[in-house]
């Protein structure tokens, strides 16, 4: 916010430092250019210096020649004068030659040939002169144009001017070193002296803008700390309030006259004035911005003294005054209020966790950070540090780890909270609990959380298998009673539906529920009365019984002896009709049964009763007309009494019958063989079956087992059944007898051929007093009675009869034991 | 050798009137001497006055009954007795016949038929007609 000085100038100063350096480097540069320019010049020096040398050596060596040459020539003493001269110059040449080029390994060699050379032609020289002395002219010329010393001298000249070369190489190289150097040198200089002048144009420009620039920067400090959101005030080093902004005018009260140019320690509480004080010099000891007794509850005093909460920053600022230091003043009201009323959140929340009856713990990451005592007894740990660190899924059982992953995966996805979920958890003991859980995510200050309660569910478990067991209790003992159960809705519609209504009705309990039992079952004519019933539980009978017919899904009748019952909710209202039933059909059909056979057993004791009332008045109607038919001659009359005779006598037979089924005595049962019973009773009818051209056949299987029997009584029953078909057959026809064995039944028939009955008599046939006879003949009693024998031997009748198609009575007697039917 | 031309003795008892008419009537033809008894009593009173040859009797009539039947045997042994009784039962005439009764008819009986047993049974005593 507030451009410092320091930096400004900071940014001066490197441009003008860059600008040093590069002046600097120019001079670096030249003073080494400089420096090698002089070394090389020094170079150059010795190199014509060893040139000279070279010539100097040369020059030295043709002056001996030449003196040599004079000598030869004139052999005057003064033509070797330059001879002798070079001979005393040579050696100290040829040593400063060598000094010289002491260090130049490539022109050793050479000198040293040279010097080989030297000598040799020195050598030459004298012995030639030394000739000319002594031999004369020819002999030292001989020598000479032996060209041993031309040679020597053109190898020497050879060498002196490689050697020159070489030495003349060095220069041009070291002239064209010295050249670059020049080069880099002027190049360097003029870079630096470009760049050096385009900083110093750079920098006079910036300066004086840096200058307006603060100044600018200035005004806009000013203007942002007025416009600043916090309070500022500036205080020099000696506590002096020196500027304030127009918050701080609102924040404290003051009009901003009455704070310029007074002590800061104003706007604080009395209380931490001294100490102030102190604080401020140590600050101006070591400025550095911070926030002001960090940790410390500061509050300012207002104008009207009041005070108030407040957070301070202190920023050292670097003015032309000094050092000063702006403090921002944060009115911290609604700050410490909305801590305070954090705090009582979170401590309401803790205390909530704490108290709760129910787990609760906290997960960040996949680690629990937190969990309250609740938690931790739950999981059978001895403190919260048991549980902290580890991760949710230890703690839960693996099989519901997949349910809580998916779980974690719905919170992290972005839903606030699931649904409860069921779970086990695994204890530190290794004990299963099952638990409810629910968890919700939330974004604390150190990340994502989640938060997972959970209720120990055990006793519910517990309860809840209870339930389900006397549920299922209940379900059992209603599937296997024998009674039908419906139960009812407030409406009458079906709610349960038992097996034994399911096989009564032949519905299944999904077909019906729902629906209304007087839709279903109950027959039309009885609608009306089931419904009242109805009513009348719903309205308030507790309970009531009656009897109705249902009708099965095979529109099979059956009788149902209901006993319903309400259950009322807690406030009386009726929930459910509850309605048990027994079906009392084949009870009743046991019953009619019963009835009939007491009936008939009354009818018996009647007969017998009758019988012994009418026999004497029958027989005096009977002897009268006899005595009266023994005395009268008159046919007319003959015929009417004789008359009277026969019906006397059918009377009788009737009364017979009726008496013999009335006196029924208990049936002596032994093993009876059909066949032979069979062959005894149409013995009696052999006479009257040859008569009346009637076939017999008979189809009796071998081998067919007894029955356990009463004799006198199927031979009875024979004897009906054939007298039957001997009277339908009065122009004949055949009669088939058969016996034989079905699995554990025997079965006998009685087939004739006669004229049959159509479906409508056939179906009566059995039916005690039906006859069809015409009057005089038959009693009607004879299949009834020989029903009630074949039913007492457990076995039964049938009849199959068509219209000129013949009769044929089926009899099925079971083998071994029979049993007599159960009327009881 | 000429017997003595005494009449025989019918002792018939039976409590209906008409029966008992009709049974007189019948037995009349045989020129045999009649007495009647209309209960159990009065026939065993009869037997004791005098023997009859023979007894003619229901079974089913006041103090009558098996108990009286075994009576009159005792009372009359030796004197064929018939037994005639209303729709009586294969026991009731196993039973009378285990008591010594020579024949035993079930009303409606033929007279035809009775009157051949009586016949038959007072057989060497009949003095009139013999059919």
């Amino acid at each position: 916010m507030l451009p410092s000085i320091p930096s400004l100038s900071a940014k001066i100063w490197f441009a003008l430092l860059t600008v040093f350096l590069l002046l600097s480097l120019n001079t670096a540069a030249s003073l080494l250019g400089s420096y090698r320019l002089t070394q090389l010049q020094e170079r150059v020096e010795r190199v014509h210096t060893e040139l000279l040398g070279i010539e100097r050596i040369h020059s030295t060596t043709v002056e001996a020649e030449t003196g040599q040459r004079g000598y030869l020539l004139t052999g005057e003493e003064r033509y070797l004068e330059p001879y002798r001269q070079a001979l005393s110059r040579v050696d100290r040449e040829r040593e400063q030659l060598q000094s010289l080029l002491a260090d130049d390994p490539v022109q050793q060699p050479r000198l040293q040939q040279m010097n080989q050379h030297i000598v040799g032609i020195l050598a030459e020289l004298r012995d030639t002169i030394e000739l000319r002395k002594t031999k004369g002219f020819e002999a030292a010329i001989a020598v000479v144009t032996a060209d041993r010393g031309k040679r020597l001298m053109d190898q020497m000249r050879a060498l002196l001017i490689e050697m020159e070369q070489e030495e003349q190489d060095l220069l041009a190289k070291m002239q064209a070193k010295a050249a670059m150097h020049n080069r880099i040198m002027i190049s360097t200089f003029v870079l630096a002296s470009c760049l050096a002048g385009l900083g110093l144009i750079a920098a006079s420009y910036r300066i004086p803008r840096t200058l307006r620039e603060r100044q600018l920067t200035e005004e806009r400090f000013r203007s942002m700390v007025e416009a600043a959101q916090t309070g500022m005030v500036m205080v020099d080093q000696t506590g002096t309030i020196v500027m304030v902004n127009k918050l701080v005018e609102q924040q404290f009260g003051y009009p901003r006259e009455e704070l310029l140019g007074r002590k800061i320690e104003m706007l604080l509480p009395e209380r931490y004035r001294t100490q102030h004080g102190d604080q401020r010099s140590r600050f101006f000891h070591a400025p550095t911005a911070r926030t002001m007794g960090a940790g410390l509850d500061l509050s300012g005093l207002r104008r009207d003294g009041t005070e108030f909460p407040v957070e301070i920053g202190l920023n050292p600022i670097q003015t032309e005054e000094g050092v000063q230091v702006l403090a921002s003043i944060v009115d911290i009201t609604e700050r410490r209020q909305n801590e305070r009323a954090i705090r009582h959140s979170e401590e309401r929340y803790r205390r909530l966790v704490e108290v709760s009856p129910d787990a609760i713990f906290v997960s960040r990451g996949d680690r629990i950070v937190f969990i309250n005592d609740q938690g931790v007894k739950l999981f059978g740990a001895n403190s919260p540090d048991d549980i902290v660190g580890k991760s949710p899924l230890e703690l839960i059982h693996p099989d519901d780890h997949a349910a809580v992953r998916a779980r974690v995966r719905q919170l992290v996805e972005g839903c606030e909270t699931v649904p409860l979920i069921e779970e086990k958890i695994v204890r530190l003991d290794g004990r299963v609990v099952f638990v409810e859980t629910s968890a919700a995510r939330f974004i604390g200050h150190e990340g994502a959380e989640t938060q997972v309660v959970l209720r120990d569910i055990s006793e519910r478990k517990r309860a809840d298998q209870t339930l389900q067991k006397e549920r299922d209790f209940i379900d059992a003992v209603l599937e296997t009673a024998g009674a039908l159960v419906v139960v009812l809705d407030r409406e009458g519609r079906i709610l349960r539906f038992n097996r034994a209504c399911e096989q009564a009705t032949g519905y299944s309990s999904e077909e019906v529920l729902g629906r209304h039992v007087w839709d279903l079952f109950v027959i039309p004519d009885e609608v009306d009365r089931v419904k009242a019933m109805f009513e009348r539980l719903r309205g308030g009978e507790p309970r009531n019984d009656y009897e109705n017919y249902w009708k099965g899904k095979d529109g099979l009748l059956r009788r149902i002896s209901w006993t319903n019952t309400v259950l009322t909710d807690p406030n009386g209202k009726v929930d459910y009709i509850v309605a048990a039933g027994l079906d009392i059909t084949d009870f009743k059909h046991i019953q009619e049964q019963l009835r009939k056979t007491e009936r008939i057993a009354e009818l018996g004791t009647l007969a017998s009763g009758m019988a012994h009332e009418i026999g004497t008045p029958m027989n005096v109607i009977l002897g009268r007309a006899e005595y009266l038919f023994q005395r009268v001659t008159d046919e007319g009359t003959k015929k009417g009494l004789a008359t009277i005779v026969t019906q006397v006598e059918r009377i009788t037979k009737v009364m017979n019958q009726l008496l013999a089924f009335a006196r029924r005595k208990t049936p002596e049962r032994r093993a009876v063989d059909l066949g032979q019973t069979i062959d005894d009773s149409l013995e009696m009818f052999h006479e009257r079956m040859a008569h009346s051209r009637i076939t017999v056949e008979k189809a009796i299987e071998t081998n067919v087992p007894s029955v356990h029997a009463d004799r006198d009584q199927l031979i009875q029953v024979l004897i009906n059944l054939v007298m039957n078909s001997i009277h339908a057959m009065p122009e004949g026809g055949r009669l088939r007898l058969s016996l034989a064995r079905e699995s554990s039944h025997v079965c006998l028939g009685v087939s004739d051929t006669g004229q049959g009955m159509p479906e409508e008599i056939r179906s009566k046939v059995f039916d005690p007093f039906f006859t069809t006879k015409d009057f005089g003949k038959g009693t009607g009693l004879g299949l009834t009675v020989v029903k009630g024998i074949i039913e007492e031997h457990g076995g039964t009748i049938a009849v199959e009869s068509a219209v000129d198609m013949g009769t044929t009575f089926w009899i099925r007697l079971p083998l071994g034991g029979a049993r007599t039917a159960d009327i009881s | 050798m000429a017997q003595e031309k005494k009449p025989a003795v019918v002792l018939i008892a039976e409590d209906d009137q008409e029966m008992r008419s009709l049974l007189c009537d019948e037995l009349y033809d045989l020129g045999v001497s009649i007495r009647e008894a209309a209960d159990g009593d009065e026939a065993l009173r009869s037997v004791l006055d005098a023997r009859p040859s023979l007894i003619l009797t229901d079974l089913r009539m006041p103090a009558g009954g098996l108990d009286y039947i075994a009576r009159l045997r005792t009372f009359a042994p030796g004197v064929p007795m018939v037994l005639i009784t209303s729709f009586g039962d294969p026991q009731t005439k196993a039973d009378a016949l285990a008591i010594g009764v020579e024949a035993y008819f079930d009303k409606p009986v033929r007279l035809s038929e009775l009157k051949g047993a009586v016949r038959r049974l007072l057989g060497p005593v009949v003095n009139g007609k013999i059919d």
